[in-house]
C-alpha cells in the first residue's frame, strides 16, 4: 500500500499551499501586466522578465495544485509530492539563476570600476 | 478518490522507500534552495551595511533602512532551515518523511515571510512617494 500523509503532516502542508497559492496568483497577475506594458513599449528585456516571471509563476501554482492534492486525495500522495517537489526544483532554480546572474553582474560591474576586468 | 476528511488514526502505511530519482529531484531541490537562500542572506547584510552607513546622514533613512535589513533576513532563515531540513532528508539515517514535511512547511513561511515584505515594500514606497512629493510641493 502506497504512504499516505497523516493529519498533523497534512495541516502543514495546507498552511505551506496557502501561501504558494497567493503568491503564484499574484506574479501571474504582475507579469500579465507587465507583459502587455512590455508589448506596448515593446521593450525586449522587459519582455524576458515577464516572461520568466510567467515560468516562476506557472511553476508554483502547480506546485501548490499537486500538495492540494496530496491533502485532499488518498493512494498516490508520493506521486503528488514528487511532482509538487519537481515544481518547487524549477522555482527555485529559476530564483537561484537570477541570483548568480546578479551577483556576476555586480562583481564584473565592480572589476571594472577597478580596471581589472 | 476524495477525502472526506483527512486521513487520522493509523497510516495505511508508514514507510516510504524513496527511489534514487526522487532523492536526486530533492537534492536538486536542496541545492537550489541554498544558493537562494545564501541570496537573500546577502541582500539582507547588504541592506544592514547600507543602514549602517546612512545614520551617520540621517537616523530616520538609516533606522529605516536597518529595519528593512532586518525584515528581509526573515524569507533567508526559513529558506536555510528548510535547505537543512532537505540535507538531514537526504542523509540515510531514517524519520526521512519528518524532514520532508518540516522542508515543506518552511517554504510555506518563506512564501508567507515573502509576500508580507513585498506588501510591506509597495506601502512603504507609497507612503515615501507621497512623502516626498509633500516635501517638494
Amino acid at each position: 500500500m502506497s504512504y499516505e500523509f497523516n493529519r498533523e503532516q497534512n495541516e502543514v502542508f495546507i498552511k505551506a499551499t496557502h501561501w504558494m497559492k497567493i503568491t503564484g496568483v499574484l506574479v501571474l497577475i504582475g507579469c500579465i501586466l507587465g507583459f502587455l506594458g512590455a508589448l506596448i513599449s515593446s521593450d525586449n528585456g522587459a519582455l524576458l522578465t515577464n516572461g520568466l516571471n510567467g515560468v516562476v509563476a506557472v511553476f508554483l501554482i502547480r506546485a501548490s495544485t499537486a500538495i492540494d492534492r496530496v491533502v485532499n486525495t488518498e493512494g498516490d500522495d508520493m506521486t503528488h509530492m514528487m511532482a509538487a517537489l519537481r515544481s518547487l526544483r524549477g522555482y527555485f532554480f529559476i530564483q537561484a539563476a537570477s541570483f548568480l546572474y546578479i551577483a556576476g553582474t555586480l562583481v564584473y560591474y565592480i572589476l571594472q570600476k577597478q580596471g581589472i576586468a | 478518490m476524495v477525502d472526506s476528511e483527512f486521513p487520522s488514526g493509523p497510516d495505511p502505511s508508514s514507510t516510504h522507500e524513496f527511489t534514487p530519482q526522487e532523492k536526486s529531484v530533492v537534492a536538486g531541490l536542496s541545492t537550489a534552495v541554498f544558493i537562494v537562500a545564501g541570496g537573500w542572506t546577502v541582500i539582507a547584510t547588504a541592506v544592514l551595511v547600507t543602514g549602517g552607513l546612512l545614520l551617520d546622514t540621517s537616523t530616520f533613512l538609516g533606522g529605516a533602512v536597518l529595519v528593512g535589513g532586518c525584515l528581509m533576513a526573515f524569507p533567508g532563515f526559513f529558506l536555510w532551515r528548510s535547505a537543512f531540513s532537505l540535507k538531514t532528508f537526504l542523509r540515510p539515517q531514517g524519520g526521512e518523511m519528518t524532514h520532508l514535511v518540516t522542508a515543506v512547511g518552511q517554504m510555506g513561511g518563506y512564501f508567507k515571510a515573502a509576500l508580507l515584505l513585498s506588501i510591506l515594500a509597495v506601502v512603504a514606497g507609497f507612503i515615501l512617494g507621497i512623502v516626498g512629493a509633500a516635501h517638494q510641493g
